[in-house]
């Protein structure tokens, strides 16, 4: 019960086979689900009736629209506008993961490696397959800048790609660190105010760890926002990269 | 050495990075502070840029953390 680790456990509800793969619903694709959901909920009740003065439903999509779409124009350029749906879609995803993990009882998909790693990946191999999309052969260039004296050339790639091949890894473990380090955090002052109570001469003292983690319960509502922010500034660079490769040369 | 007490010692040693962290935290508020005072009219952009920075600057904390974690749980 007292055990910090206990909440991450991926539970199957209800098992499915197919074909030797593994299809099972499990909390974590279950509360996935119930992200989209509420995402597809909300955005066809808001722009059901689209009017010039809008709905506060509408009022509240518009602001997302153009809050997001000034992240991906001032990250990936006017051309990188054509990455606007994906990154949107990412960033609703992401965030409302994060905070639906808040409430008690409940669930954090984003708490997985292998989710925050997927979507990592996806956007590592997407940039690669935009890269040779744009530019062709040239993209590998990206690698080896010209203009370096020779001896030094297989340093330099080794150590682009070995930058290149960790994106993917460090943009992956930084959401899933977060999510994690932060209900540990939580889970664990809560545990203080657990054993302040099995004391009787301390009880009254429980309210401090109790306040603590409310405070901290608002914290972590910033830092859902922002994780989510992070991510999808970060992929919009690597992908707007890929696109611009070969303007360098 | 207990076996025990070399992973609690473990855990212990594994958040020295937050030294590091800390540092950098501290370096890169006070030169966002330093450069919205200067220009407070960049305010919009110097935070944006700056959250980002928090965030890497924290995931090495937050490596750490998992370290130990993984040392006191899961090992």
């Amino acid at each position: 019960m007292l055990d910090p680790m206990s909440s991450f456990e991926v539970k199957n509800i209800i098992p499915l086979h197919f074909l030797g793969l593994d299809l099972s619903i499990t909390n974590s694709s279950l509360y996935m689900m119930l992200v989209v959901g509420i995402v597809l909920a909300f955005f066809s009740i808001g722009t059901k009736n689209v009017s010039l003065v809008p709905s506060k439903a509408q009022c509240i999509i518009e602001k997302m629209f153009f809050f997001m779409g000034d992240i991906v124009k001032t990250n990936a350029g006017d051309n990188g506008i054509r990455l606007f749906p994906y990154m949107f879609a990412l960033f609703l995803f992401i965030c409302l993961g994060n905070m639906i993990g808040l409430l008690p009882f409940a669930f954090s998909f984003t708490s997985q490696l292998v989710v925050t790693f997927g979507m990592a990946f996806i956007v590592f191999v997407s940039s690669i397959i935009i890269g040779i999309r744009c530019n062709g052969i040239h993209y590998f260039r990206h690698f080896c800048p010209s203009g370096l004296p020779s001896y030094i050339i297989p340093f330099f790639v080794i150590v682009e790609l070995m930058s290149f091949a960790f994106r993917p890894v460090s943009l992956g473990i930084r959401l899933f660190a977060n999510i994690v380090a932060g209900h540990v955090m939580i889970k664990i002052i809560a545990g203080f105010a657990v054993s302040f109570v099995s004391v009787a001469a301390l009880s009254g003292f429980a309210i401090l760890p109790i306040a603590l983690d409310i405070l901290l319960n608002i914290f972590k509502l910033g830092v859902c926002v922002l994780q989510a922010y992070v991510f999808v500034v970060l992929s919009c660079m690597y992908l707007a990269e890929s696109m611009a490769a070969h303007d360098e040369h | 050495m207990d076996p025990m007490a070399a992973k609690f010692i473990g855990g212990g040693i594994s958040v020295i990075a937050l030294f590091g962290v800390g540092i950098g935290l501290g370096k890169l508020f006070s030169s966002l502070i330093e450069s919205i005072a200067r220009n407070p009219s960049a305010k919009k952009d110097l935070m944006s840029t700056g959250m980002i920075c928090f965030a890497m600057v924290e995931s090495v904390a937050l490596l750490a953390f998992i370290v130990a974690m993984c040392l006191l749980f899961v090992v």
